[in-house]
């Protein structure tokens, strides 16, 4: 019923329209105004108006700095951040300057030289020496934006890694992430999305999680054998078994072929975490990235970092925290304030709430932590991560005895 | 001043060129995707090395000989030889029947050789072999459809000596078609 | 030579002149009209998502009535509804309005008109692609109502997501449809770029050299380039996610751990996918761009009663950009893992863009110095576009950098980039266009005032709804969020969602004031002279009465460059392209 009264009234709204057009339009014709161009009335106007749309995007501009200036993203909390905001103050001041400029003249121009008809236009078909100007001074501003640009783009990319770097593996899935420390030996054990199982939501390849999912396919395997027993013969049950126990298979191939790896130690001591990780402040923090199922990306805005997780490849970004959480709360007056790590490729339903929170300490609290975590060999139980519609600020371990 | 479909007529054989072009710009996104997809896979050891189907060999040859053909029909048309024309179109068609087929017959030794397009056991080296050598055989099968009309329009006596433009543009476009896969049968052959 | 009719001889009933014409006058039309209409479902499901934005999580009817229970339960939006509607508002704003109805409708008019030509290359494919188009604007529809929703995947479907159904309901069959749909854009893209290219290259009539092309035809015919040799490029990637989707094979596909199972398809990278896509993404750009930038040309010199300054550098400048595209679609990929030394390399061609684009803008606010400007509508969206290609450029220097990009990727920052610099540029261009060229489309005048309405809600609107977006990037705000509030830092700028949200309605529900104006002046608006504006191009030595062949006598022949406005020593303040030169006169293009 709203609905036909809604476009009802649409329709009527339009008619009425159209015949007030008409009447205008009859009135305007009667006056003698039938000239297709505007009336030197109606250019006046226009043009003192472009006069006044300068002066009310400028102002819009400033309300928008004056009001929201503040609210933007704090100092950065990564030692390569800050000289990432430096570079983005100076382009920020370059592309200000170009812009205030470039729109005073446009529309005081538009205002400035309105229709005349007893003034012609200057005939001024080009000038040499003007396009040489306006070619060769943004291409100097280009340059040293280029060069600074890319001297932090080397810094930032091509650095190498300490070896006292602190190796974190970020591994998100729709719709969370789980953190890996590389534990006491400093390397990231072997891992493969065959491996991932309710224990084991990384895939680590470790002695004990090989046996454990081998056991776990065969006995999967088992299952669907029997059900496949009792199935009807040449129905489409047994088709979807048969298939099912041949993938299956394919899988166990696939896993038991890990037995041979030499690097089967190394994931043991390496330390899973939901929900919130833990860095030192001061030390390089050595991110790698995969991902489960789709293209993610790990943003953590107020260390300036950002990384495209690709499932089938391993991405890296290395920075250096130097704000702790603690000093953050204190720099936004904010005692909530946490950093976050939030999904910035677009995932699926719930890609908007997609985070881990992120706690910078001093180093000796780090150790502290990493001390109280739970190893891979100790048990990993899942908890579901983040993707619960409730934001939980708190501290919680996901780490859980078994 | 020229009419119309004076000016429509001169601007065909650019059009085709055009097209071409464009044809030409969509092999190069395969050719290249292909490169970039092998350079990663054989970095971490998962890329199928297979030989060729011979079939493919054989393709080749009968590709060359229908522009051969054609070739020789386009000549027979030039010295007004309608009769000739005729036969050497059917050739050009039968080669490329034969082309087809053969390449057919090529994926049916990659098929025996375990070399799949889908489903596990797959691997991208080999169904970027289907999937390019696919596309285009689609695009000879315009070139086909582009040589039954001529062929067509021959019987109703529409080329003569001084005037066989629509021989032409097909021939044009079916010399591309073959020098198409000359090309993508050397990249595949010295990229494995 | 009598007349052109004798080219088109035969009984006209309503199916040949308005549904399958191959006129090229009438296919413009037909371009312009599916292109608003596809624009206006683009609006409006902008309005939708504006609504969640704008009032997270709260109720409103109007969503229920446009997308029922299912969509929208008890009038709140569902996120994957919400990914739908952002990823088809993208679709249909970048290629169904700003490639097929801005190029389709502006080459297929202009380019006969204007180079003085009877038609179309071949009026056939011309008509082709119109039919290609209309089929695809009509799948790309009926996808919004598929059972489990339209493509979501966003606008550039990158896989694993658009590649696997169980990864999200939209990548089901929406996808599926999204594919065949952009596979068939694709063809009439081809057909019509095909046949503007070859017209521009053969059709010219005599005297019509290239360096006495108006900039308009520089720039469709440079976009029509463009467009033949990227859209293939698309196509093969498109072509290999409908193996990777229907026949299971996996180029864009590997080690994958979905619903519980893991995927059998290994070896193949989404990287490949984003190359390919982007080699097209980028020169798209440029596509949409192009041929604003040439309206606003014609516009600009015409309604200033001024030669466009600098014709030869701005045909350079169409050039520089065109060829540049070509080398920067890496820049949608530094966060992709990439050498950074190859990403180093995409911020250097990048930035040169910068140095043509700086070119044009300061070439156009020259034109206006000392001019004697008409502010007809046309002329005011001509100059808001050069403000909106300002306002957006600049930001695209703080983008192309890859060490900014880090932070700056895939916020607020981007979407308010590429909306102004790209989006209201092109819209601004288009309705410029469509004030300026109605009188030639229609043979009547649009209404002025109305004109004058439309304008000033609409380029108050733009910049309310997408410069504070630029704040909302710069504090961290990833697009494509179905809504903040989950993340308390954010809870600041509720307050700059809400205004963008006011002002993106207000501004749709200013648009209809030109569909009014439009349609109503097409049956009643007041009849139109030959050459309203006082222009010099070609287009305007056509009759008012459409006729087929455009001339009714011989095809004029061209003695001068467009732009001979207030000539010295003319008594007029311009100087038609097909009027001799005097002796000893000087053709204003030929440089010095």
């Amino acid at each position: 019923m709203i609905t036909i009264l809604i476009i009802l009234s649409i329709g009527l709204a339009v008619l009425s329209i159209a015949q007030l057009m008409r009447v205008f339009e009859a009135s305007s014709r009667l006056k003698g105004d039938s000239s297709p161009l505007p009336t030197d009335a109606e250019n006046k106007y226009q043009s003192k108006m472009m006069l006044v749309f300068l002066f009310g995007y400028f102002a819009f501009f400033a309300w928008l700095v004056a009001k929201y200036g503040d609210k933007l993203l704090p100092v950065s909390a990564s030692e390569h951040g800050v000289a990432l905001d430096n570079l983005l103050n100076f382009n920020f001041a370059i592309i200000t300057l170009v812009f205030v400029i470039t729109h005073v003249y446009l529309f005081y121009f538009a205002f400035k030289y309105v229709f005349n008809k007893d003034r012609k236009a200057y005939y001024y078909t080009h000038s040499n020496k003007l396009e040489l100007l306006w070619t060769t001074v943004p291409a100097v501003f280009l340059a040293i934006i280029v060069i600074w640009g890319l001297g932090e783009w080397i810094d930032i990319t091509m650095d190498e890694t300490p070896d006292d770097a602190v190796v974190i593996e970020l591994y998100p899935k729709q719709f969370d992430w789980t953190a890996r420390y590389a534990g006491s030996d400093s390397t990231l054990g072997a891992s493969n999305y065959n491996m991932i199982s309710g224990t084991n939501p990384l895939g680590v390849i470790t002695s004990a999680s090989l046996s454990e999912k081998i056991a776990e396919l065969n006995e999967e395997i088992a299952e669907f054998e029997a059900e496949l027993a009792d199935a009807p013969e040449g129905g489409l049950k047994e088709e979807e078994l048969t298939e099912k126990i041949a993938k299956w298979n394919r899988q166990l191939e696939n896993v038991m072929s890990f037995e041979s790896l030499t690097t089967l130690e190394k994931g043991k001591d390496d330390i899973l975490v939901k929900s919130e990780f833990v860095i030192p402040r001061g030390k390089d923090i050595a991110f790698k990235f995969r991902s489960r199922d789709v293209i993610h990306s790990a943003y953590m805005p107020h260390f300036r970092a950002q990384m495209n997780c690709v499932p089938g490849m391993v991405t890296e970004f290395t920075f250096k925290p130097t704000i702790t959480t603690a000093e953050m709360q204190e720099i936004t007056g904010n005692d909530a304030f946490e950093y976050v790590l939030l999904c910035n490729k677009i995932c699926g339903a719930a890609h908007y709430n997609m985070q881990m929170n992120i706690k910078v300490v001093e180093e000796e609290e780090f150790n502290v932590w990493m001390n109280e975590q739970k190893i891979f060999a100790e048990g990993f139980v899942d908890d579901g991560g983040t993707s619960t519609a409730t934001v939980n600020n708190e501290v919680e371990l996901t780490m859980i005895e078994q | 001043m020229e009419t119309l479909a004076q000016q429509r007529r001169k601007a065909s054989k650019p059009l085709l060129w055009i097209g071409i072009g464009s044809i030409i710009m969509a092999f190069a996104g395969l050719t290249s995707g292909y490169v970039v997809s092998r350079t990663t896979l054989v970095e971490s050891g998962n890329w199928l090395v297979f030989e060729l189907p011979t079939a493919f060999n054989y393709s080749t040859v009968a590709i060359i000989a229908s522009s051969l053909t054609l070739w020789l029909g386009k000549k027979a048309i030039s010295n007004g030889e309608e009769g000739r024309l005729r036969l050497f179109l059917w050739l050009t068609i039968v080669f490329g029947v034969v082309f087809a087929v053969l390449q057919v017959r090529g994926w049916g030794e990659l098929i025996n050789e375990q070399v799949f397009f889908t489903g596990p056991g797959s691997n991208p080296a080999g169904s970027w072999v289907y999937a390019i050598s696919l596309f285009h055989l689609a695009h000879l099968g315009g070139g086909i459809i582009s040589l039954l009309y001529t062929t067509v329009r021959a019987y109703g006596g529409k080329y003569s000596q001084e005037d066989y433009h629509g021989v032409q543009l097909a021939s044009i476009y079916w010399h591309f078609v073959d020098l198409l896969w000359i090309y993508l049968f050397i990249f595949l052959t010295l990229i494995r | 030579m009598a007349t052109a009719h004798t080219d088109h001889h035969h009984e006209e009933t309503f199916i040949s002149k308005y549904v399958f014409s191959q006129d090229h006058k009438m296919i413009s039309k037909q371009f312009l009209i599916t292109g608003m209409l596809m624009a206006v479902i683009g609006m409006i499901m902008s309005s939708l998502f504006r609504l969640q934005l704008g009032w997270q999580g709260e109720s409103f009817w109007i969503l229920n009535f446009f997308l029922g229970d299912k969509w929208a339960p008890d009038g709140i939006l569902d996120p994957n509804m919400y990914l739908a509607l952002v990823t088809i508002h993208g679709t249909i704003m970048v290629f169904f309005l700003l490639t097929g109805g801005l190029s389709g409708t502006f080459a297929n008019l202009l380019i006969p008109l204007q180079i003085g030509a009877r038609d179309m290359a071949s009026g056939f494919m011309n008509m082709l692609s119109y039919w290609f188009f209309l089929a695809s604007s009509v799948i790309m529809v009926v996808s919004l109502f598929v059972e489990t929703g339209p493509a979501s995947g966003g606008w550039t479907v990158y896989p694993p997501l658009s590649a696997l159904p169980q990864a999200m309901p939209g990548s089901g069959l929406g996808m599926t449809l999204w594919l065949v749909s952009m596979s068939l854009f694709i063809v009439s893209s081809l057909l019509g770029g095909l046949n503007y290219v070859v017209t521009v290259i053969n059709l010219r009539t005599k005297g019509m050299t290239m360096t006495r092309l108006p900039l308009s035809i520089w720039a469709l015919f440079v976009t029509a380039i463009l467009g033949v040799l990227s859209f293939p490029v698309l196509f093969s990637a498109a072509l290999l996610l409908i193996f990777d989707r229907s026949f299971g094979t996996a180029f864009y596909l590997s080690d994958i751990h979905i619903a519980g199972e893991v995927l059998e398809r290994t070896g193949g990278s989404p990287i490949l996918y984003e190359h390919l896509f982007w080699f097209l993404g980028h020169p798209e750009v440029y596509i949409v761009l192009l041929p604003a930038l040439g309206i606003t040309s014609e516009v600009i010199a015409t309604n200033s009663r001024k030669p466009i300054f600098g014709y030869r550098a701005m045909i350079g400048s169409i050039l520089a950009i065109a060829f540049l595209s070509f080398i920067v679609w890496g820049h949608h990929m530094f966060l992709t893992g990439m050498n950074p030394f190859l990403g180093a390399v995409f911020t250097f061609t990048t930035l040169l863009i910068a140095i043509p684009s700086a070119v044009k803008a300061f070439n156009f606010i020259t034109t206006l110095w000392k001019g004697s400007i008409r502010f007809t509508p046309a002329m005011l969206f001509s100059i808001s576009m050069v403000s909106t290609f300002i306002s957006g450029g600049v930001t695209g220097i703080i983008l192309a950098d890859s060490a900014l990009d880090i932070n700056l990727h895939d916020t607020y920052f981007v979407v308010a980039h590429f909306h102004i610099v790209m989006g209201l540029s092109a819209v601004m261009a288009m309705y410029a266009g469509v004030y300026h060229w109605f009188p030639k489309m229609y043979g009547r005048m649009m209404n002025r005032k109305l004109g004058y309405a439309h304008f000033w809600t609409t380029f108050i609107c733009a910049y309310g709804v997408f410069f504070p977006q630029h704040f909302l990037g710069l504090a961290g705000v990833p697009r494509r969020y179905y809504s903040n509030s989950e993340f308390p830092i954010f809870d600041d700028l509720v307050s700059i969602n809400e205004m963008v949200s006011i002002f993106a309605i207000a501004g749709a529900i200013a648009q209809f004031i030109f569909m009014f104006n439009f349609f109503y002046s097409i049956r009643r608006g007041p009849k139109a002279s030959a050459n309203p504006w006082g222009s010099n191009t070609l287009e305007w030595t056509t009759p008012v009465e459409h006729i087929h062949g455009n001339w009714p006598g011989p095809l004029p022949t061209v003695h001068r460059w467009a732009y001979d406005y207030s000539k010295p020593g003319k008594e007029q303040d311009f100087v038609p392209q097909i009027v001799p030169l005097e002796d000893g006169e000087q053709d204003g293009g030929a440089g010095h």
